[in-house]
């Protein structure tokens, strides 16, 4: 999930001016836009997850270490009773560590299935590689302001063998940037399944990122989950064996 | 009219050996339909029953989303008061608390998804009750080798132990079915036996911390009593569920799926666990019978005191949509047996019948032809015929009253697998006749019908009556 | 002489001799037809259980059956595999994968076991393949790659189970005779999808009255039904490291077995391509399913097999499948005792019908006496007359009890239970009555010897008539 997210909202510019996105095809920017998250080596962050149900909310804060989209390790922060619970994701395998009962557990694909920590992050999002560009054929559909910037619009349809169950997305890249500010997510039938929206921009650590991200299913009106960036810092030099499960036990 | 009945009286009386036959063609009839349907029933719903009693709950209050979604978090709160205010309805027997969800658990190395259940130790007895289902003996290698060296048991006996190395058993009736000893051998090594295959075992006390384990989850994750289980899981709305619980007892589940991963814990444990205090997931409520009239009432009531308007009281057939229709399906095929015994007995009385108005052709003739009106005779006729369809109808139902009652309170025994799957899941293994009911009457009215359409025929005879051949006969 | 006698009292009376024979008759048919339905009842169940799902005998790496863990395959295949084929009376046999999955949609995910199979061998021991819901694509085909087959209710979870009114349903509708007032209310709700029944049946709701949706909304449900074959399904499984792999897969089928419980959690793939996802060299074998030509067999099978491998466990479909097992010998006992309620009211109705001919016969007999036939010659006379309408009687009963099974056994026996209507499951139950010859026998045996002995009693009652008083007798 951390892998992912900070993927998500990283953005690599301030030093790139020159390349505004001006006559790059469909398939250029995003795999740009998507690059630029890859490009990032490692990075640390602070965070605050709001999960929002018609009934209840919860907020969740943790912080994260993550090298590429290989490895991370989230400690759980708030609220108390979560408190010191660590993540360690490598390649495929995610494992669980919880001070109150003093256990370490790998992850069955089972315990996944109902989202991280009750969010609206499933397991597909935690574990899998990003494959947007080469499962995808891209077209640019159009233009359009979101929250006041001009962005590509952007048609990826998955191909016929690839390896996810999404049908297409649609992506509004912003021009300026390469920011992604809006994904929506279709099934094979052209159902839309959720929309993803990122927000309040702003630069941290040197770069502009949209600090603010919303996940939003479809179907179920008033579910919603949002992560908020607090903090980050980017290339910051860590061991690989800083991921290891006996560094989850000592983390806090 | 009272003319008429006279002479049907005085004719039954005529022939006396006539008239007990017919009449018994009719108390046969009746005799062996209400015995049939008896068994039909009292089988059926036995199997119902238990299936109501120590699972489903004739009701259960859920939260209404509860059903399509069986998570934590469709959980709703009951107070002591409401579970006491619902008690006290009219016919209800017992009620007890569940939460039931998923964990991961983990011993050592191994981990496992399990099903949790929470209940109250002492309000559950009345229920599935676990403590039935406790192990008591278990066949290990080591007591087959002290049994061998220690006891003077001859081999043969021991054999047959042995072949059953490795089982767990919560119950001595379900030991001997598998055992197959002959009953001498039984009386004479068993107390014997049970003393080597004995195990400890432990119950959960009502504020217990502890849980209870199923054999299969106990074998896999290599835990015994006293050892310690962790489970891990989601809560109530989204927390992380976590804990250490020590194993207090091991329980052996019919279903060997059920069996594979069950972890029972009490109900104030579990809310701790999932973090959803004062609340649980579904309130089982146990009625005096299943009929319509009083589960409908039950149901009734108890919604009226459910004051927090997500939740409901459903019965067991709303609960269970798919076992109904084939409870439904399976009854009807029930029927139709019973239909074939209809037209056997049908055959019974209309072959007697038939018998009675060829034997009785010159009486008719003679009556008709020194001026009795056939519409008279007809009548009289009918009378006869009700006269004796009534005692025939009367007497069957009071011979079989004592076979329904006997077989009631002394049912046949079922031996053979079903025997062993029925002491499994703590059932008696009995196939038992049906308490007097509805069908009793039923089945006196069918078969009054019967003897209405045999009468039919006399009648049509004497219609056609050409009294000079009838003198002739 | 007391044959011809016989034979001629027989014939003339034919009343007392029809209803004789027809007791008779009835009895056998009677017998027949309960015997038969409820073997045909549970046959199906069994026959279900056996080739749907437990087989008749499987064979499991015994702790795989503790716990199902990818490493934990069955031991020495190739031996277990000679073994196998060398049986005699074994009809197919083959060779499974079978995993604890998780299986999603990007709506829905669920928890399965997914089985790799051979799909050709595998057709030989279930009939999986022949239950594909109308309008559910296919089975598996090994021309067709990357193609899994789920149930009807793993379709639902997933929601992969939708439902749209476009205009070939309605059209279809229209020659079903759907009213048009029903049609036009249905125009609101064209073109949209709804992805399970319950959402779809909530909308019927709230469009239709309620006596609308009890006449139609079952052709409605039935005709907007939308499988979603072809569409992608991705498989989550633990490779032989515990690390998770995932594939994608197209639905091909769609299969529905009279088992919720077993439909639910089973999906099925091509067992090499299953292998790809976990290893990609070797398929591994979790499960290997017998099929044999006779289930009587199955114990001494079970002995021979087990003596392979002592780390394996060969389990019969008895220990597999209990609940059959169990409604088996639930069955039988339900025979004696009905077959024995059926004897008793048939012996008890023919000792009527007797007591009642031979009451009939009093002044016959009495003359008989009178002229001075000896009262055992009379006996016997009677005894023979019993015997000749009942074999008549039997005949006629095998025969008609035999042609009534046939037919009822090809065509079956309705009982479809509709709940409320529109809101049932549709669950139509089926009876093919069947009964096995040794069984049509012993009721027909049964039945004769009840009418014979039934009728030594009146007979004996009719020596006992005093011939003065029988010829007086009107």
């Amino acid at each position: 999930m951390k892998g992912k997210l900070l993927i998500y909202l990283f953005l690599l510019l301030g030093y790139m001016p020159g390349l505004y996105a001006q006559n790059m095809t469909a398939t250029e920017i995003v795999k740009k836009a998507d690059e630029k998250f890859n490009g990032e080596k490692s990075g640390i962050s602070t965070m605050i997850m709001m999960i929002v149900r018609p009934a209840w909310q919860r907020t969740i804060e943790f912080k994260s270490w993550t090298i590429g989209r290989e490895n991370s390790l989230t400690l759980i922060t708030a609220p108390a009773k979560d408190q010191g619970q660590t993540f360690l994701k490598r390649g495929q395998e995610m494992w669980s560590w919880n001070p109150a009962i003093n256990r370490l557990i790998k992850l069955p694909p089972s315990m996944m299935s109902q989202g991280w920590m009750g969010s609206d992050y499933t397991n597909d999002d935690i574990l899998k590689e990003s494959s947007i560009v080469k499962d995808y054929t891209h077209e640019i559909i159009g233009e359009e302001m979101i929250m006041g910037k001009l962005c590509y619009k952007i048609k990826m349809v998955a191909k016929a063998d690839a390896a996810v169950v999404w049908g297409h997305q649609v992506r509004w890249i912003d021009k300026k940037d390469l920011l992604v500010l809006k994904t929506e997510l279709y099934d094979e039938d052209g159902y839309l399944v959720r929309t993803e929206l990122g927000s309040e921009i702003k630069v941290m650590d040197g770069r502009v990122i949209p600090t603010r991200l919303e996940l939003l299913p479809a179907e179920e009106k008033g579910n919603k989950t949002i992560v908020e960036i607090k903090d980050i810092k980017f290339n910051v030099s860590i061991d690989d064996d800083f991921f290891s499960q006996q560094n989850m036990k000592r983390l806090r | 009219m009272k003319d008429d009945l006279k002479i049907a009286w005085r004719n039954l009386w005529r022939n006396r050996r006539r008239t007990i036959i017919t009449s018994a063609s009719v108390f046969f009839a009746v005799f062996f339909a209400v015995i049939m349907r008896s068994y039909q029933l009292g089988s059926y719903d036995r199997m119902i029953l238990n299936f109501i009693e120590s699972y489903s709950g004739y009701l259960q209050v859920q939260h209404h989303k509860y059903q399509d979604n069986p998570s934590v978090d469709y959980s709703f709160i009951c107070s002591d008061s409401l579970a006491v205010a619902i008690s006290g309805v009219t016919n209800v027997v017992s009620v007890a608390p569940h939460i039931e969800s998923f964990a991961l658990a983990s011993s050592g190395t191994q981990t496992k998804g399990v099903a949790v259940l929470a209940i109250d130790p002492e309000k559950e007895r009345k229920f599935s009750n676990p403590e039935n289902k406790l192990v008591k003996y278990r066949i290990s290698k080591e007591s087959i080798t002290r049994l061998r060296a220690l006891t003077g048991i001859p081999s043969e006996v021991l054999n047959k132990v042995e072949k059953n190395l490795g089982n767990s058993y919560s119950s001595i009736s379900r030991f001997e079915l598998d055992l197959g000893l002959s009953t001498s051998e039984s009386k004479q090594y068993m107390p014997e036996i049970l003393k080597f295959i004995e195990v400890p075992n432990g119950f959960l006390t009502s504020d217990d911390k502890g849980v209870l384990i199923s054999v299969r989850l106990s074998d896999y994750l290599k835990v015994t009593i006293g050892d310690t289980v962790i489970l891990m899981g989601q809560g109530y709305h989204g927390s992380s569920a976590a804990g250490v619980f020590p194993v207090r007892g091991i329980l052996k589940m019919p279903s060997p799926e059920i069996d594979n991963k069950l972890i029972i814990m009490t109900i104030p444990t579990a809310q701790k666990f999932f973090d959803a205090e004062g609340k649980i997931t579904s309130l089982s409520v146990n009625l005096t019978s299943k009929t319509h009239r009083i589960m409908s009432g039950a149901q009734n009531k108890i919604n009226l005191l459910l004051t927090d308007k997500n939740t409901v009281a459903k019965t067991w057939e709303e609960l269970n949509p798919v076992l109904v229709q084939q409870i439904q399906g399976d009854s009807q095929t029930g029927m139709a047996t019973l239909g074939m015994l209809y037209l056997l007995i049908f055959f019974g009385i209309f072959g007697t019948v038939l018998m009675m108005i060829a034997e009785r052709r010159r009486e008719f003739g003679v009556l008709v032809s020194i001026g009795m009106q056939k519409k008279r005779l007809k009548r009289i006729v009918i009378i006869e015929m009700a006269l004796l369809g009534a005692i025939g109808l009367i007497a069957g139902l009071l011979a079989s009253s004592p076979v329904i009652l006997y077989f009631y309170y002394f049912p046949i025994l079922l031996k053979g697998d079903i025997g062993k799957m029925m002491e499994d899941y703590g059932w008696d293994a009995v196939m038992p006749t049906a308490w007097f009911g509805p069908y009793f009457y039923w089945q006196a009215v069918i078969v009054a019908l019967m003897v209405l359409l045999a009468t039919l025929y006399p009648l049509r005879k004497i219609g056609k009556l050409k009294e000079i051949e009838a003198l002739r006969s | 002489m007391i044959w011809s006698i016989s034979w001629n009292n027989v014939w003339r009376n034919k009343i007392r001799s029809l209803v004789v024979i027809f007791a008779v008759m009835v009895g056998i048919i009677s017998g027949v037809m309960i015997v038969a339905i409820m073997e045909g009842w549970v046959k199906q169940r069994l026959h279900d259980a056996i080739y749907n799902e437990v087989s008749h005998i499987q064979v499991h790496n015994t702790e795989y059956l503790k716990n199902e863990e990818i490493h934990l395959t069955v031991n020495d295949t190739t031996e277990m595999s000679r073994a196998i084929e060398a049986l005699s009376g074994l009809i197919g046999w083959v060779k499974r994968t079978k995993m604890v999955a998780m299986v999603n949609t990007p709506w829905a995910n669920t928890g399965v076991i997914v089985y790799g199979i051979d799909l050709e061998k595998e057709k030989q021991v279930t009939e999986i393949y022949k239950k594909i819901v109308p309008e559910g694509g296919e089975y598996l085909d090994r021309t067709k790659p990357g193609n899994i087959l789920i149930s009807d209710k793993t379709a639902e979870v997933l929601k992969l189970k939708q439902y749209i009114i476009t205009e070939e349903v309605m059209k279809a509708l229209n020659s079903e005779n759907v009213s048009e007032v029903v049609l036009s209310k249905l125009d609101s709700l064209k073109d949209v999808r709804f992805r399970s029944p319950k959402d779809f049946r909530e909308a019927l709701k709230t469009k239709l009255t309620k006596k609308e949706l009890g006449s139609f909304g079952l052709k409605i449900i039935d005709k907007a039904l939308d499988y979603r074959i072809r569409n992608k399904i991705q498989i989550t499984i633990s490779d032989k490291t515990g690390t998770p792999v995932q594939g994608t897969f197209r639905v091909c089928g769609i299969y529905k077995t009279t088992n919720g419980g077993f439909d639910q959690i089973s999906v099925f793939v091509n067992s090499r391509e299953l292998a790809g996802l976990y290893d990609g060299t070797s398929v591994l074998t979790h499960e290997i399913a017998i099929l044999l030509t006779d289930i009587e067999n199955v114990d001494s099978v079970k002995e021979k097999l087990k003596g392979i491998s002592t780390d394996n466990t060969v389990s019969t479909w008895k220990e597999m499948a209990p609940d059959a097992a169990m409604m088996n010998d639930y069955m039988i006992m339900y025979y004696f005792i009905f077959i024995g309620i059926v004897m008793f009211a048939l012996a008890f109705g023919i000792i009527n019908t007797m007591m009642m001919t031979i009451l009939e016969r009093t002044r016959e007999l009495g003359m008989l006496m009178a002229i001075g036939m000896n009262r055992k010659r009379i006996f016997y006379m009677i005894m023979l007359e019993t015997i000749f309408l009942t074999i008549v009687g039997a005949v006629a009963g095998m025969l008609s009890g035999w042609i009534l099974v046939e037919i009822l056994g090809n065509t079956g026996i309705h009982f479809s239970t509709w709940g409320e209507g529109f809101e049932a499951i549709g669950f139509a139950a089926i009876v093919y009555p069947v009964i096995t010859p040794s069984f049509f026998i012993i009721i027909t045996v049964m039945v004769i010897l009840t009418a014979i002995i039934s009728s030594i009693w009146p007979a004996r009652k009719a020596l006992k008539l005093n011939p003065i008083e029988a010829l007086r007798t009107e």
